[in-house]
């Protein structure tokens, strides 16, 4: 045998202690990046949801008279990232606008997911010509730019914040269609498939009972990703105007849009947004990478 | 046969694997001797430790691994614990190796002939030419037909067989004195497994190599092998000719092995008898027989210590204090017509 | 007279071979089974052998209807199921049932033993309370000489013989009359093949069960079944009792494959004498015309064997062979060539 099967059945015990998903996570808890991740996103998903309580002010109070003469006051005691160009806190409205981002990344994956999970493994479970229709509706879509796409529809919807969202979602549709058809496929010709269709189990519940658990990983350690894309995605959306058109958003790409005049004097109301956005992304993007690590079969019963 | 040194000599081997679960002994003790053109075969099921003796021996465990007592000298010098650049003048020159299966053996992105010629021109510093000639050589040697074309071909390109030839063909390419073969069968079919081993036995009569045939079948062993070793948590529990092991096998556990194989000359209706339980856990070294609770022979004395090996009968030994009796009636053959 | 329980007519199954860029072209045909013609009786094991790529495989699982034929007929229990759909099949699907090789990929890695042993039960509405379920399943799986608390485990959990009790385990589930052991020791150490072996003629011992046999190991067909057919290239070329194969095996494959077995015993293995055919097994994708072992074959003769593919022939006793030449290669009219046949 070769030396990494040899590696990997010499060492492996006959009666592992821990199930599946415990081998995964303490393989995952072992990881520094993925710790790092998570502390990220979970600072992140912390202050979503508690902004009300930890924003030191409301994120639309104007204070006009301090900008008055001029932009902008830079951090102080009173206000931490300072005020921005209308007199209102940055740090609240930062805080809040983890809430947005949170939102629209949640969205915007779960719509992708679902609509991706049905028709890949539709797809890939069914073949022939429906799957070749769809993959090729698939390419195509593909085939346009994520932003780009996202911009033609809300060309199509109209600027704002729930339009944004499905652009967003629809754009990772065919990714996650993709993944999940290949993972389908895989799973199709295994054994144990083949035993439930000889016992005569429908093919309604193969599908659903005996693949799809165990072709979803991969579609898990995607959607971690997609989230940090889709913040980005959104951001981009948001800074290019078409996001949220109520100029008091707090969402992070409109932040930055509206800031660009005063990048020369108070450039931390560009750091600051744009900072938030890199950290919840890194955060999101180790977590994933953690995740397909620990997943990874291949990589069972090494050490 | 005159007295001669021995090629290889393998001094109470220990070899252990560190995991996250604690530490696996894989081999406890083992020792043997290897004369110039002997077969000696390793026989045991897997996890018995046998492939690892064969990577302990040449350098090459996997990292979580480690000889922890013992050694090995070949043609009198030291061999474990060598540096890995005087390893890397006895691999392949003096000891060759080849592995069960040729695809993950073999290099898929290089050529047959490349990978015949880096072994002749790091050992012999062969220049091109002479290396290609050389290389279309082996292969025809080794029964590939249309040799000299057939060095450009990538490994995917060749069947099972024709691999595990081309492995042969790197193996004996810089004439090693000694080649372990390590399953070298098990994956093929067996009319090509008939080929592959009728092959290998004349390639080493023919060049008087000597072979160490590790494997799980005792058939093939018998066939091919005049000394047998019978392997199994790790240690020896027989030894001798096959001659002497076949006829009157004495451990019990080559016995349950021998009984629970269905034979092909042999009356049909006979129950295989298994051997019951599962092999030992290697997460503790022995202290008692390792066989003892799976042995139908086993008596009080079995769970106090580790039984040495002994003498049953010249040239065969058995690690047991209660062995089989000799005249056990064995399935044998049936009687031909 | 004969009142078989499986019967298979003609069978062939061709997997096409696709190529092309954009649209797939269908530019030929991976025989895997190649007119085939078996019959298994009630409560006999019928073993099917053979080499990588024969086919075997393939008979065993069209014959569950797990692949759909491309020709020919497969009769279940008087049934003509070749072309029934899904739904028509379920309930013949409770009478055959099959145990896989891999031991490691054939349970599904999710479900708990529970679970995987009692599906067919559900599947085929045979479940009544939970709790009847859940005996049934302590029932079988101490037939199949589990531990009843096995049930709440997960397959990762087991060896690799154990893995194979519990797939026995869910073939039993719905009392089937007839099993397809699809090399069931073949993935296993020695020690627990014998185990299992026995195991599966305990129970059809027990449980009147008739099976199809499929295996590589010549040795272990011998043991486990009443008759054996040997496979090649797609097409049966021998079927015999199996007491008789050994000594008397008709086809030059089978005589060539019986002489590649090794045998534990070194006297045996000195004094044999083998048969190495030359080169590799053709692809299944093109066969040689005619006999499909006309290019490997020892005894191929200058007529016949170049020209004309022999058919199945019944001879005495049960004996069927597909070789122009049988008669004569058993009688000794016909023998080796001096360079081949050494040792």
């Amino acid at each position: 045998m070769s030396i990494v099967e040899l590696e990997s059945r010499e060492i492996e015990l006959d009666a592992p202690a821990a199930g599946l998903g415990h081998e995964a996570w303490s393989r995952l808890r072992r990881n520094p990046g993925a710790i790092a991740g998570f502390v990220l996103v979970a600072t992140f998903v912390l202050i979503a949801i508690f902004a009300p309580l930890i924003a030191p002010d409301d994120p639309s109070a104007q204070d006009i008279l301090a900008v008055g003469a001029g932009c902008c006051p830079g951090p102080s005691v009173h206000h931490w990232l300072g005020l921005d160009q209308l007199g209102r806190d940055e740090f609240s409205r930062i805080l809040y606008g983890a809430r947005y981002s949170l939102m629209i990344g949640l969205v915007a994956v779960s719509t992708g997911l679902s609509i991706g999970i049905v028709l890949g493994s539709v797809a890939g479970f069914f073949g022939g010509l429906l799957d070749s229709v769809v993959m090729r509706l698939m390419d195509i879509v593909l085939a346009v730019p994520g932003l780009l796409l996202a911009i033609g529809v809300v060309a199509m919807l109209g600027p704002g914040l729930w339009q944004i969202m499905v652009a967003v979602g629809l754009t990772n549709v065919p990714i996650f269609a993709r993944l999940l058809r290949g993972s389908v496929l895989a799973q199709r010709e295994q054994d144990f498939v083949l035993a439930a269709r000889s016992v005569g189990v429908p093919r309604r519940s193969i599908l659903v009972v005996h693949i799809l658990p165990n072709a979803i990983s991969p579609v898990i350690v995607q959607g971690t990703l997609a989230m940090a894309t889709a913040i980005i995605d959104v951001a981009g959306l948001g800074f290019l105007g078409l996001g949220p058109q109520d100029p008091g958003t707090p969402e992070w790409g409109t932040m930055l849009t509206q800031v660009d005049r005063y990048l020369q004097s108070a450039p931390f109301l560009a750091i600051a947004p744009g900072a938030a956005i890199v950290l919840s992304v890194l955060g999101f993007n180790l977590i994933g990478d953690g995740l397909r690590e620990a997943l990874d079969p291949k990589l069972r019963g090494r050490d | 046969m005159a007295v001669t040194e021995p090629l290889l000599a393998v001094d109470d081997l220990w070899v252990e694997f560190w995991t996250r679960r604690g530490t696996i002994h894989a081999v406890n003790g083992i020792s043997f001797t290897l004369a110039p053109g002997e077969t000696l075969g390793i026989v045991g099921e897997s996890g018995c430790g046998k492939s690892v003796t064969s990577l302990a021996l040449l350098g090459i465990l996997p990292r979580a691994g480690r000889v922890v007592r013992g050694g090995a000298t070949f043609q009198g010098r030291k061999l474990i614990g060598l540096s890995d650049a005087e390893l890397r003048r006895v691999r392949g020159k003096e000891i060759a190796m080849i592995f069960q299966d040729p695809m993950t053996s073999l290099n898929p992105v290089l050529t047959i002939g490349r990978q015949i010629r880096e072994t002749l021109e790091a050992h012999f510093g062969m220049e091109r030419h002479a290396a290609n000639a050389r290389a279309a050589e082996l292969l025809d040697q080794v029964g590939i037909p249309g040799a000299r074309s057939r060095l450009g071909d990538y490994p995917h390109q060749f069947s099972g067989g024709m691999r595990q030839r081309a492995m042969i063909a790197m193996a004996l390419a810089c004439e090693p004195k000694v080649l372990i073969a390590d399953e070298p069968t098990t994956a093929l079919d067996v009319t090509i497994q008939a080929q592959i081993l009728e092959l290998l036995r004349q390639l080493v009569a023919e060049r008087d190599t000597a072979l160490i045939l590790i494997t799980h079948d005792l058939g093939v062993v018998a066939g091919m092998c005049e000394r047998v070793n019978v392997m199994y948590a790790g240690m020896f529990v027989e030894t001798g000719s096959a001659a002497a092991l076949f006829a009157r096998p004495r451990h019990p556990y080559t016995v349950g092995l021998l009984q629970s194989v269905p034979r092909l000359d042999s009356e049909r209706g006979r129950k295989l008898q298994p051997i019951t339980g599962a092999p030992r856990d290697m997460l503790s070294a022995p202290s008692a027989c390792p066989f003892a609770p799976r042995c139908r022979y086993a008596i009080d004395g079995c769970t106090h210590e580790v039984p040495a090996l002994r003498t049953m009968e010249p040239d065969h030994d058995a690690r047991c204090i209660n062995p089989v009796p000799a005249a056990t009636p064995q399935p044998a053959g049936e009687a031909t017509r | 007279m004969s009142d078989p329980l499986v019967s298979a007519e003609g069978l062939k199954v061709w997997f096409p071979i696709k190529s092309g860029i954009v649209l797939d072209r269908h530019v030929g045909d991976v025989k895997a089974v190649d007119d085939v013609s078996l019959l298994i009786e009630r409560g006999e094991t019928l073993g099917l052998v053979g080499e990588s790529g024969c086919g075997k495989s393939t008979v065993g699982r069209t014959i569950v209807r797990l692949y759909r034929p491309t020709a020919g007929r497969i009769v279940f229990d008087g049934e003509d199921i070749t072309t029934l759909g899904e739904t028509e099949l379920r309930g013949t699907r409770r009478q055959m049932q099959m145990v896989f090789q891999d031991p490691f990929a054939s349970l599904n890695p999710r479900h708990s033993i529970g679970r995987i042993v009692s599906e067919p039960i559900r599947v085929h509405g045979l479940s009544g309370s939970r709790r009847e379920t859940h005996q049934l399943v302590r029932d079988l799986l101490g037939r199949v000489g589990l531990p009843a608390d096995a049930a709440s485990r997960y397959p990762h959990e087991f060896s690799g013989g154990q893995r194979q009790r519990i797939g026995l385990a869910r073939a039993l589930s719905v009392n089937p009359a007839f099993i397809v052991c699809d090399e069931p020791v073949s993935a296993l150490d020695v020690s627990i093949q014998a185990q299992i072996i026995n195991l599966l003629e305990q129970l059809q011992d027990e449980l009147a069960l008739t099976y199809l046999f499929i295996a590589h190991d010549l040795a272990v067909v011998r043991h486990i079944s009443d008759r054996i057919a040997v496979m090649y290239l797609g097409g049966i070329v021998e079927v015999s009792p199996a007491e008789a194969l050994y000594r008397q095996p008709l086809h030059p494959y089978t005589i060539s494959l019986l002489s590649a077995v090794p045998i534990p015993d070194p006297e045996v293995e000195r004094r044999r004498s083998r048969i190495f055919l030359t080169g590799d097994v053709p692809s299944p994708a093109s066969p040689p015309a005619a006999c499909r072992f006309h290019t490997r074959c020892p005894y191929v003769q200058p007529t016949r064997c170049r020209e004309e593919r022999p058919a199945l022939r019944a001879l005495e006793n049960g004996h069927e062979v597909a070789c122009h030449w049988a008669e004569e290669i058993h009688s000794g009219a016909i023998t080796l060539p001096s360079s081949n046949g050494r040792r």
